[in-house]
């Protein structure tokens, strides 16, 4: 059973956070009220992963990263950003934060992201030594518009990337995360019309349009075109589908906030990848992440 | 007049688990004291740190459970409070004092009305 710590300054915020997870699938949680009791917990039973406010009494989320980063580089650290930490939360996913999820989206995103990361860390099928042997990879997939699909393409190429020197192993499980954004904003914003990132519609307004439209034409017809090619110097992704595109001059990196409305599919991207560009029509996107130096 | 709970919203932070919810309101309930003795705190000892921590998490509690109308007050104080400052919390602070029995009621009300 997985082991998830829970680090939040607000016991009403703890008890929300254990209830998701627990209702949704078994876990033992965990809670610290701050970073220093956080890290007391970790060294006395190491979690499968870390579940952290930004803002905290004392050792702050920011600063829970880094000990965590330095000292147990191996665990996966979430964090739960409020409006307003949008600047704290973008260091933090450069300093090495595996992913993040809005708190104000937490009973749609949290589950998902948490089952996805405890998958990667626990995945065995193939021996990872016999990865590290793998000097090229070049794959090339037509996805029909599945969800599983997606998850289960994106645990292939993760599986794959143990073959790229990268800083560690939570680099890998962040790159495929990027992956499954790019994959997953093909299917939705894209294949199936539910809007794009600058207009999207709620969680459950997407869920609803993609049940009407996963069978009909045109919808049913359009493909998610996905080549991976991973060597030992890189890996660079290119994701696309039939949807008409969008305007990618509204998309500015620069600028990218971690809390915006809709967008964390592209916030993801562009914190983990090296390089992410895309084609003028915006229906295609390609991501580059190059082997640690 | 005091606002309404939001219940549905209340609700959907919890994918309709009232069980949940009766929990997220009791630690709220257990909380709430405290975290207007750190708003008093940070008032008196002029600590804008703690005044902007302290209402960002009364606002993010409160738009968990459905409480919106109440939320714009600890917001104002955590904007005041991210300037560096505390001037001008105190008068928003005592606002906030005003509206959070009539929410307290309310929460206390769903809470007794839940069966365990």
């Amino acid at each position: 059973m997985s082991h998830i710590l829970v680090v939040d300054g607000a016991l009403a915020d703890r008890t929300l956070i254990s209830g998701l997870l627990t209702n949704e699938f078994e876990c033992n949680v965990q809670t610290a009220e701050d970073g220093a009791a956080a890290l007391d917990c970790i060294e006395a039973r190491r979690p499968d992963l870390v579940l952290t406010d930004l803002q905290m009494p004392g050792m702050d989320g920011l600063e829970l990263l880094k000990s965590i980063r330095d000292e147990y580089p191996m665990i996966p650290v979430v964090l739960m950003t409020g409006k307003g930490s949008e600047d704290i939360a973008a260091n933090a996913m450069k300093a090495g934060a595996t992913s993040y999820v809005p708190k104000r989206q937490m009973a749609e995103e949290l589950t998902s992201t948490v089952k996805h990361i405890i998958a990667a860390t626990e995945d065995r099928m193939i021996p990872p030594h016999l990865m590290h042997r793998l000097e090229y990879s070049n794959s090339q997939f037509a996805l029909s518009n599945d969800p599983a699909q997606i998850m289960s393409v994106v645990a292939h190429e993760q599986c794959t990337l143990r073959c790229l020197p990268l800083e560690n192993e939570i680099e890998r499980i962040r790159i495929g995360l990027a992956l499954e954004a790019a994959l997953s904003n093909a299917l939705f914003h894209g294949n199936m019309d539910t809007g794009r990132e600058n207009s999207r519609p709620t969680k459950e307004r997407r869920n609803q349009l993609f049940c009407e439209r996963w069978n009909q034409k045109p919808w049913c017809e359009r493909r998610i075109c996905l080549t991976a090619e991973i060597s030992r110097e890189r890996a660079r992704f290119v994701i696309s589908d039939g949807g008409e595109g969008f305007d990618t001059s509204c998309v500015d990196p620069q600028v990218m906030s971690l809390d915006i409305e809709g967008g964390r599919g592209l916030s993801l991207m562009y914190t983990i990848m090296d390089s992410v560009t895309f084609n003028s029509t915006g229906n295609e996107v390609t991501l580059i992440r190059n082997r640690a130096e | 007049m005091s606002p309404d709970v939001d219940w549905n919203a209340a609700l959907a932070t919890v994918h309709g688990d009232r069980r949940l919810l009766k929990l997220v309101i009791k630690s709220f309930l257990a909380e709430s004291l405290e975290l207007q003795n750190q708003i008093s705190t940070a008032m008196a000892s002029e600590d804008a740190k703690l005044l902007h921590r302290t209402a960002h998490t009364f606002k993010g509690t409160m738009n968990s459970l459905g409480a919106v109308g109440w939320s714009h007050t600890a917001r104002r104080l955590e904007e005041i409070g991210a300037t560096g400052s505390t001037a001008g919390a105190q008068v928003v602070a005592e606002k906030l004092n005003q509206e959070l029995p009539s929410l307290l009621e309310q929460l206390t009300t769903f809470s007794e009305e839940q069966s365990d």
